[in-house]
C-alpha cells in the first residue's frame, strides 16, 4: 500500500481520536455527585451510580450492573422513602429501588438535555432541574410529567421545596420562586450574577440566602419575595459557588478566592473574615456547635472551630469541587483526579475508608 | 503552557467576541473566520508550495530522471535537491504551514469546547482562565441558544416529530464540496489520485459523523470552517467549480513551464558517464569538461 495513504489514514484516525476524546458522545467532565442517607452513601460518577455501606465503604449495589461507555452520571442521587432518584447525561431520569439500584420503578425520557443537578422530592412530587432549560415536576409514583417550567439557561443546582413553593437557582441572574402545584412563576429575585449553587433556607426566619457570580450574597423573605439585604458591594469578593451555612448566630459563606465571610443573618452586617488560602468551589459543611469544614479546590481541607480558628487540616491528593457532607460522626468528601472518588474522615480529621470503583 | 499560550488567549478572544455580538452562535462564526483570515498567509504559502510540488511531479523530465535513477536513491536525492535549490522549491513548504496551523486549529477547537461549559466543573475551569480584565459576571453564563439550536447539545431539527441532524448533513455536504474543488488535477493511473479519491469519500462522512455526535457549537464551527476554506480557494482563483456544478466548463490550467531543463539531465548524463583511463583515474576529456564554464540558467 502507498506509504502516503497509510500516513494519511493514520493522521485521520489520530485526528478523529483526538477530537472524539474531547467531545464524542457525552461530552462532559464533572465531579462525583454525592449523597448520604441512612446507612448508605451514594456516589454518581462517570458511568455508574454506586451505593455503599457508610460504615465500611463496601459496595451494596451499582447502576447499571455493568458500566456502559455511553452512560455518564454526575447528578447526586436523591433518596426518599425507599427509592433513589437520579438522572444521567443521556437525558434519562430514573426512580429505582433503594438497595437494588437496578430495579427501575420508572424512567422519565421527556427531557432534551442532561440531568446534572440533584432532584428534590416532596411527597407525590419530584422536581428535576435539566440542562435543557426546564424544571420538570414529575409524579413520584408514576414518573408522569405534572408540569414544567421553561427558563433561559440550563438548570444545574438542586431546587428547594418549601411548603407550596419551589425555589430554583437560575443562571439568568435570578432566583425563581415557583408554585409547587402548577409550576407557575410566583416571583423572581434578582442577583448580580449567575446562580449555580442551591439556596439556603432558614425555617426560623423564613429567609432564603444565596450567593452568585456577581460577587454578592442576597437574603430575601420567601413569603413576600422582599429582599432583606445584599452583601458584596465594595467587599472585594470573588464569585460565590457554594451554598452558605448557618452556624449558631452566624451566616457563613466562602468565595472562589477562598475568603470566608461571616455575616449577621438578619442585617447582613459582616462579623469576621478568614482566608482559606486557596481557591474554593465546593462550599462549606458544618457540624453544629463544633465548627465548619472548607474544601479547597487543591485538595486541602480545613476545619474551623466556632471561634473560626483552625482545628485541623487534611489533604486529598486530588481536586475538590463538590461540597463535603458531614453526617453524624463522619465526613464524606468526593474528589476528582484522585486515586479514589470518595474519602471519609472522622470529626477530628482522621481518615477512614475510601472508595475506588472497580474498573 | 499549551493552555496559557494557545487555549487561554483563544478562549478569551471568543468570549470578547461573544460579549460584543451578544450571540454565541455568531461569535463562533466570526471567531472561525477571524482565525482563518489570520492563518491565510500560511494557507496561501501552503497552496503555492503544493502547486509547485505538483508541477514538479508532473514534469516529464523529472519523471524521466526518476525513471533513470530509480535504483540509485542517493543520486536521485542529490539531483532532487539540486532542482529544489535551482527552482526555489521548498519540499516541506506544503507541510510546514500545516504543522504551524495544526495547534491553531486544535486551540480554536478547544476554546469553543471550553466556552460551551455545561457542567459546574467546566464552568469553574472556564472561570479560572478568563482574563482579569474581563468581568466574569457579565460574560457567564453563555447563552447557547442559536436559531433552532442549543449549541451545547447535539443538533436536531424537529420536523413532524423526526429529529433531523441538519448541521451534520450540511457539514457532510460542505466537506465534500471542499474536497472536490480542492482536488488537484491528476492522471487516471496516478496512485495518488486513487488515494485522493478514497480520502475524498471518507472525509465528508467522518466529519458528518462527528457533527452528528458533537455539540451543535462544534458542528457550527466545522460548517463555518468548511465554507471559509471554500471561499479562500475561490478568492485565490484555485476553486474548480466544474467538479461540483454540472454545465460549467472545467478550469483550464495555464500551459505549464517545464521545470526541469533537459540540459540538466544531459549534463548529468555527461557527469555520470565520466571518462576514465585504464587506471581508473578521470581522463583528460573529463578534466576539460570540468573546466568548461557552467551554463547560466
Amino acid at each position: 500500500m502507498n506509504k502516503k495513504y497509510v500516513w494519511t489514514l493514520l493522521l485521520l484516525t489520530i485526528a478523529a481520536l483526538v477530537l472524539s476524546g474531547c467531545a464524542a458522545g457525552v461530552r462532559a467532565e464533572s465531579t462525583p455527585g454525592l449523597t448520604v442517607s441512612g446507612d448508605h452513601v451514594y456516589v454518581a460518577y462517570l458511568s455508574r451510580v454506586h451505593q455503599l455501606d457508610r460504615t465500611t465503604g463496601t459496595l451494596v449495589s451499582s447502576y447499571p450492573e455493568k458500566p456502559k461507555p455511553t452512560l455518564v452520571m454526575y447528578a447526586p442521587p436523591e433518596v426518599s422513602e425507599g427509592a433513589v432518584y437520579f438522572g444521567d447525561l443521556a437525558n434519562q431520569f430514573h426512580k429505582v429501588l433503594d438497595g437494588n439500584l437496578n430495579q427501575i420503578t420508572w424512567t422519565f425520557s421527556g427531557a432534551k438535555g442532561w440531568f446534572q443537578a440533584k432532584a428534590a422530592v416532596d411527597g407525590d412530587l419530584v422536581i428535576v432541574p435539566s440542562t435543557d432549560r426546564n424544571i420538570y415536576a414529575l409524579n413520584s409514583s408514576t414518573g408522569e410529567l405534572v408540569w414544567d417550567y421553561k427558563g433561559d439557561f440550563a438548570f444545574i443546582a438542586e431546587p428547594l421545596i418549601i411548603g407550596d413553593k419551589v425555589v430554583v437557582s437560575s443562571q439568568d441572574h435570578h432566583i425563581l420562586v415557583l408554585d409547587r402545584n402548577t409550576g407557575k412563576e410566583l416571583y423572581r429575585v434578582e442577583t448580580k450574577g449567575a446562580v449555580v449553587s442551591s439556596p439556603l433556607y432558614d425555617e426560623a426566619t423564613g429567609a432564603v440566602y444565596i450567593g452568585s457570580f456577581g460577587k454578592d450574597l442576597t437574603s430575601f423573605d420567601l413569603e413576600t419575595g422582599k429582599v432583606n439585604w445584599v452583601f458584596g458591594e465594595n467587599q472585594n469578593l470573588a464569585t460565590i459557588w457554594g451554598t452558605p451555612i448557618l452556624l449558631g448566630e452566624e451566616l457563613i459563606f466562602v468565595d472562589r478566592a477562598g475568603k470566608i465571610v461571616a455575616l449577621n443573618p438578619e442585617s447582613g452586617e459582616q462579623l469576621w473574615t478568614v482566608e482559606a488560602g486557596g481557591s474554593v468551589v465546593a462550599g462549606l459543611a458544618k457540624v453544629e456547635d463544633l465548627g465548619f469544614l472548607v474544601a479547597r479546590e487543591d485538595g486541602n481541607m480545613i476545619f474551623y472551630g466556632t471561634d473560626h480558628a483552625t482545628k485541623w487540616t487534611a489533604t486529598i491528593p486530588g481536586k475538590l469541587y463538590s461540597a463535603p457532607i458531614i453526617d453524624g460522626e463522619q465526613i464524606f468528601v468526593a474528589a476528582t483526579k484522585a486515586d479514589s472518588i470518595l474519602y471519609t474522615y472522622n470529626l477530628t480529621g482522621q481518615p477512614g475508608w475510601s472508595y475506588t470503583p472497580a474498573k | 503552557m499549551w493552555e496559557t499560550i494557545i487555549v487561554q488567549p483563544f478562549t478569551n478572544l471568543l468570549l470578547i467576541i461573544t460579549m460584543l455580538v451578544k450571540n454565541f452562535g455568531f461569535a463562533i462564526i466570526l471567531f472561525t473566520i477571524l482565525i482563518k483570515l489570520l492563518t491565510y498567509p500560511l494557507t496561501a504559502k501552503q497552496m503555492k508550495s503544493t502547486q509547485a510540488m505538483q508541477d514538479l511531479q508532473s514534469d516529464p523530465y523529472f519523471k524521466k530522471m526518476q525513471e533513470k535513477y530509480k535504483d540509485n536513491r542517493e543520486k536521485m536525492a542529490e539531483i532532487q535537491m539540486k532542482v529544489y535549490k535551482e527552482k526555489g522549491i521548498n519540499p516541506f513548504g506544503s507541510c510546514l504551514p500545516t504543522i504551524i496551523q495544526f495547534p491553531i486549529i486544535i486551540g480554536l477547537y478547544q476554546a469553543i469546547m471550553k466556552v460551551m461549559a455545561s457542567t459546574p466543573l467546566e464552568l469553574a475551569n472556564l472561570e479560572r482562565i478568563v482574563y482579569p480584565f474581563l468581568d466574569v459576571n457579565k460574560i457567564l453564563p453563555i447563552q447557547n441558544r442559536f436559531l433552532w439550536m442549543d449549541l451545547g447539545q447535539p443538533e436536531r431539527l424537529n420536523i413532524f416529530g423526526i429529529g433531523i441532524p441538519v448541521l451534520a448533513i450540511l457539514v457532510t455536504i460542505t466537506t465534500l464540496i471542499q474536497s472536490k474543488i480542492m482536488q488537484p488535477p491528476t492522471q487516471a493511473n496516478d496512485q495518488s489520485a486513487a488515494m485522493s479519491n478514497s480520502m475524498m469519500m471518507m472525509m465528508p462522512f467522518m466529519m458528518g459523523w462527528m457533527a452528528y455526535q458533537f455539540s451543535a457549537g462544534l458542528a457550527l464551527y466545522f460548517l463555518t470552517s468548511n465554507l471559509a476554506t471554500v471561499a479562500q480557494y475561490a478568492a485565490m482563483g484555485r476553486a474548480d467549480w466544474s467538479k461540483i456544478i454540472p454545465g460549467i466548463e472545467p478550469k483550464k490550467e495555464p500551459p505549464k513551464k517545464t521545470i526541469i531543463e533537459p540540459e540538466w539531465i544531459e549534463d548529468d548524463d555527461d557527469e555520470d558517464e565520466e571518462d576514465t583511463d585504464k587506471s581508473g583515474k578521470p581522463s583528460a576529456r573529463a578534466a576539460v569538461k570540468r573546466q568548461r564554464p557552467k551554463r547560466k540558467r
